[in-house]
């Protein structure tokens, strides 16, 4: 059972069938010319010129014609098979319909050569159909066309030897057997004579296409009967009329008869060039140059009676072949999956043989690429414009892939290329999707089709390529610029490295030399009381202090805080004790209390030292009351402040000097000895707004007053009193008459601080002249070294 | 966003103990002030017991650098030899004012301390002396010559008691250094009421997680 290859999907399907059992698609035209409802003319085309009416309709009578189109089309086993048709012809095209209601030409009795074809299944969906005769233009009904072999496929009894060849045709246009005849063969009538013509046509001119292909030569002859032939078949009119003349009965590819029947662009040397050398199964020696630059399909002709004709004719038509993988495709054999095609299936072979081009086009080594062939190539006279770009294609050099696009490379300014990133997008398309004929578009309603123009564009398929880094250009110039500014940043994030110098020898020796100085003078000072220094005269707040103390009432309890630390005894402890003095001298109770845990140790220090005014020592609860800790710092002094008694466990019954106590304002005085700026503060913040109007006092070491000093310039004064410093506690003692205790102190504190005057000095000074001498003598060497380095 | 519900209520805790006490230092609210004596002394306990904890933690620390050999076990043996000597001494001596422990505090604790006081001073001449061993600028030398005319017009010499000299030395004393001492003093109020809202706020958290 024959079987028909679906144009969308194409795979086999019986013949019987209207659809592809696959995919689905139809098999059979919607229109069939076998049809009665096709016979019927079709309405609405009043208004159509004759000779497009007559596309859009088949003839009915072309039926009779069909088997005789057929005939001309039958391969060599004689299988034909009209009906078969599974393809039919668009009512537009013309061309289809040439020769056939061609009479037969008369040719001698040659077998008309044949040739085996392989063709490959056009996929592009076309559908011909062989026209009626009533489709064809008059002037193609009347013109007896001379069925050149090429368009046969016919077998020993072609058309070929009947059909009349046109003495104007070139040789190679037309089958070699059939030897041009004399004008006075049969010709085509004018068109005056159409109707006639058309009458006679289908009588005497044999039916089809062959009859179409008789009246070619004829019609050829006139040219100005073919007012609506395309440009490219009037050409080849036109180069008829020039040819008149018998035609050489040698009229072989290579003689200058031959040559001159050529087309140009057959004949250009360029053909020559760089043609790739394709593969021949049978190379007839006849073959033009040029030609046989363009290689040549698998031709197998089991039976020439005519080599040289058969040579001639198939030359031109290898030439389409690129290689033997694709243009071998060009030449349609005429197997019995072919006879269904019908008689104009040399189109679709055609068709095959533009599909198998596009396919070679891709190839770098293919000369024979037909990618924009339809577009530049000047349509020679008698080709279609793509037939004819394929000799071209041979002529001309390989061409680059790139340069398929006649689109020249653009030239960016120069501002443009600095913008463009390095190597960064360069974009490939999708590597997997398939370009050009092989695509098989897979979305939208032309889905299955190939050779259509894609549905998404080509930027869908672009993918970055990997490991893509986009780099800006910059030029080396910038490049510099960039280093170094980079440089300057990491410099400034880093420190600067700063030279050590030894100096644990010198530093250690010199410590000791200090120390010892030191401590030898200030022990002859101690034992020997020399040098003796003038004792102080009392400053303005000592004054005022003692003042202060002088006016408190005898017998009144004073709150004296003790928060120095045991290193600062030496200092504290004279100013300390000669207040306590005075207070017990006084009549005042002291209440003792510290902030520091050393503070009841030291609390206790002090009252040892002191003596009553009996000579006894001091008694706790009756002369003094040591309170002891207070935890917590400010919080402590807060707590203390706000409620005195219940800030210790002591019950303040027990304690007499606290009964009267309620509030911290029952204290004659408040007295803080220390030598903590802190401490100092934090006490004239949490007690004096408790106090009221009694006075605060504050005994503070030489480094603390300046910043206690504040609160006693303050208006109105905060502190009371202050005395600080050993300088206070000497001038403190001499203003009450006490037994100066802290005046055996003053001068070695005076020749202390007279020694480390003169230390300080010398050794800045010495410092400093060793520094200078040591960076000039680095300088010399750093000039020695660049010296010998020059 | 997960919330602790333990840093919530230390949170909440700072803030209400915080207003409670601010309150009752402005507010003669008899009930206020109660409320606040009591916090204070919560706080007075709270400090104590923390002072016990970081001298337990101290013995600890020392002790186990003790048994595992580290670096300067030596010192943490003395230190822990001490810690208990003087324990013992001060339990014996009927607390800290006894006998035994004033002992220990007038004849090794003072004089340890005051000797570190007294190389101190040293330490200060020898960084005086080598300040001008880098280069010599306008501001070291400034404060190279104030230091010395403070310190030999404090000396008590008649041949420096010149007319004037004191006089330029108090004008220093009570005028450059009071005026750096009251910014100082300035300074110090100011980050402690920022602090103090801050915590009020719960801005910040020194407490918690």
């Amino acid at each position: 059972m024959e079987e028909v290859r679906c144009p969308m999907c194409g795979k086999p399907n019986p013949a019987d069938l209207d659809v592809c059992r696959f995919c689905e698609a139809r098999l059979r035209p919607v229109w069939d010319p076998e049809s009665p409802a096709s016979s019927e003319p079709s309405t609405g085309d009043e208004d159509l010129p004759d000779w497009l009416r007559s596309l859009g309709t088949p003839d009915p009578k072309g039926s009779e014609a069909e088997p005789a189109a057929e005939e001309l089309w039958e391969d060599q086993s004689g299988e034909s098979d009209a009906e078969s048709a599974d393809f039919t012809l668009d009512a537009g095209d013309w061309l289809s319909r040439i020769g056939v209601d061609a009479p037969p030409h008369s040719t001698e009795d040659v077998p008309p050569p044949t040739y085996e074809y392989q063709i490959e299944e056009p996929d592009d969906g076309f559908e011909w159909r062989v026209p009626e005769d009533e489709d064809l233009p008059d002037w193609l009904k009347r013109a007896e066309i001379e069925q050149p072999d090429w368009l046969k496929r016919t077998e020993s009894t072609g058309p070929a030897a009947d059909v009349p060849v046109a003495a104007d045709l070139p040789e190679w246009l037309i089958e070699p057997t059939a030897l041009p005849q004399a004008p006075g063969a049969e010709t085509v009538g004018d068109a005056d004579s159409e109707p006639q013509a058309e009458e006679s046509g289908a009588q005497e001119q044999p039916t089809g296409l062959e009859a179409e292909f008789d009246s070619l030569p004829d019609l050829l002859a006139e040219p100005e009967a073919f007012t609506d032939l395309p440009e490219w078949l009037a050409g080849a009119a036109e180069l008829s009329q020039t040819e008149v003349g018998a035609a050489d009965s040698s009229g072989a590819p290579g003689s200058p008869d031959f040559q001159a029947d050529l087309p140009d662009w057959i004949t250009s040397d360029a053909a020559t060039q760089d043609a790739p050398d394709l593969e021949f199964r049978e190379t007839p020696a006849d073959i033009p140059s040029q030609l046989e630059s363009i290689g040549a399909p698998s031709v197998e002709s089991p039976a020439k009676t005519d080599a040289a004709a058969d040579d001639d004719l198939a030359a031109w038509l290898s030439a389409l072949e690129a290689d033997d993988d694709a243009v071998g495709d060009v030449i349609l054999s005429k197997a019995d999956e072919t006879e269904a095609e019908g008689d104009l299936s040399w189109l679709s072979e055609l068709e095959a043989a533009q599909t198998g081009l596009d396919l070679v086009a891709d190839d770098a080594a293919d000369a024979l690429s037909v990618e924009g062939a339809f577009d530049d190539a000047p349509a020679p006279s008698g080709l279609p414009g793509w037939l004819g770009q394929a000799a071209a294609e041979a002529e001309t050099p390989e061409k680059p892939p790139e340069a398929a696009d006649d689109l020249g490379v653009a030239e960016l300014p120069s501002w443009l290329q600095a913008m463009r990133p390095l190597g960064a997008t360069e974009f490939a398309p999708h590597a997997s999707a398939p370009t050009g004929e092989d695509q098989v578009e897979g979305a939208g309603p032309l889905a299955g089709l190939r050779g259509v123009l894609p549905a998404e564009p080509d930027i869908t398929r672009i993918e970055k390529t990997a490991a893509d880094i986009v780099r800006l250009q910059i030029s080396d110039a910038q490049e510099v610029q960039v280093k170094l500014l980079s440089e300057m940043i990491e410099l400034e994030a880093q420190s600067p490295t700063v030279i050590p110098r030894s100096t644990t020898a010198t530093g250690a020796a010199l410590r000791l030399a200090v120390s010892l100085l030191l401590l030898v003078s200030l022990l002859v000072a101690i034992f020997t009381g020399l040098p003796a220094y003038r004792l102080p005269l009392p400053p303005a707040e000592v004054v005022h202090a003692v003042q202060l103390i002088e006016s408190l009432p005898a017998g009144a309890p004073a709150l004296v805080i003790v928060d120095y630390e045991p290193g600062y005894s030496a200092e504290m402890d004279p100013l300390t004790r000669s207040v306590v003095v005075h207070l017990i001298q006084r009549g005042l109770v002291p209440v003792f209390v510290s902030t520091l845990p050393t503070g009841p140790m030291q609390i206790q220090r002090l009252v040892t030292a002191v003596r009553a005014d009996d000579g006894q020592p001091l008694e706790s609860g009756r002369h003094y009351t040591n309170l002891g800790y207070l935890p917590g710092g400010a919080l402590g002094m807060a707590n203390f402040a706000a409620a005195p008694r219940s800030a210790f466990v002591l019950d303040g019954s027990e304690v007499p000097a606290l009964q009267p106590v309620d509030s911290l304002d029952d204290f004659a005085v408040a007295i803080v000895a220390t030598e903590s700026p802190e401490r100092a503060r934090g006490w004239v913040e949490q007690t004096r707004f408790r106090l009221g109007d009694r006075p605060l006092m504050m005994l503070t070491s030489a480094q603390a007053e300046p910043l206690v000093r504040p609160y006693y310039d303050s208006a109105p004064a905060q502190v009371a009193a202050l005395v600080g410093g050993l300088r206070g506690a000497v001038a403190y003692e001499i203003n009450t008459g006490q037994v100066s205790t802290a005046a055996g102190s003053w001068s070695p504190y005076n020749l202390g601080l007279i020694l480390a005057t003169i230390f300080m000095v010398l050794g800045g000074v010495v410092s400093w002249m060793g520094s200078r001498i040591t960076g000039r003598r680095e300088q010399q060497a750093v000039k020695g070294a660049s010296g010998r380095n020059e | 966003m997960k919330t602790d519900l333990g840093s919530v209520i230390l949170s909440a805790v700072a803030v209400v103990s915080g207003v409670i006490v601010l309150l009752g230092a402005f507010l003669p609210i008899s009930p206020l002030a109660e409320l606040r004596a009591l916090l204070l002394d919560w706080a007075m306990i709270l400090t104590a017991v923390a002072g016990v904890v970081g001298v337990v933690y101290l013995l600890g620390l020392h002790w186990s650098r003790l048994r595992q050999g580290q670096k300067g076990a030596a010192g943490s043996a003395a230190m822990l030899a001490a810690f208990a000597i003087t324990l013992a001494v001060i339990f014996l001596s009927g607390g800290p004012v006894g006998g035994g422990s004033l002992w220990l505090y007038n004849h090794v604790l003072v004089p340890i301390e005051s000797s570190l006081t007294a190389l101190l001073a040293v330490t200060l001449i020898i960084a005086f002396s080598r300040m001008f061993a880098r280069k010599l600028s306008l501001p070291r030398l400034i404060f190279a010559v104030v230091v010395v005319f403070v310190l030999i017009t404090a000396v008590a010499l008649p041949a420096i008691d010149i007319w004037g000299l004191r006089d330029l030395r108090a004008w220093l004393v009570n005028v450059w250094a009071v005026a750096g001492a009251r910014g100082i003093l300035l300074g110090i109020a100011l980050g402690a009421a920022a602090a103090g809202l801050r915590i009020l706020f719960g801005a910040e958290r020194p407490y918690g997680r």
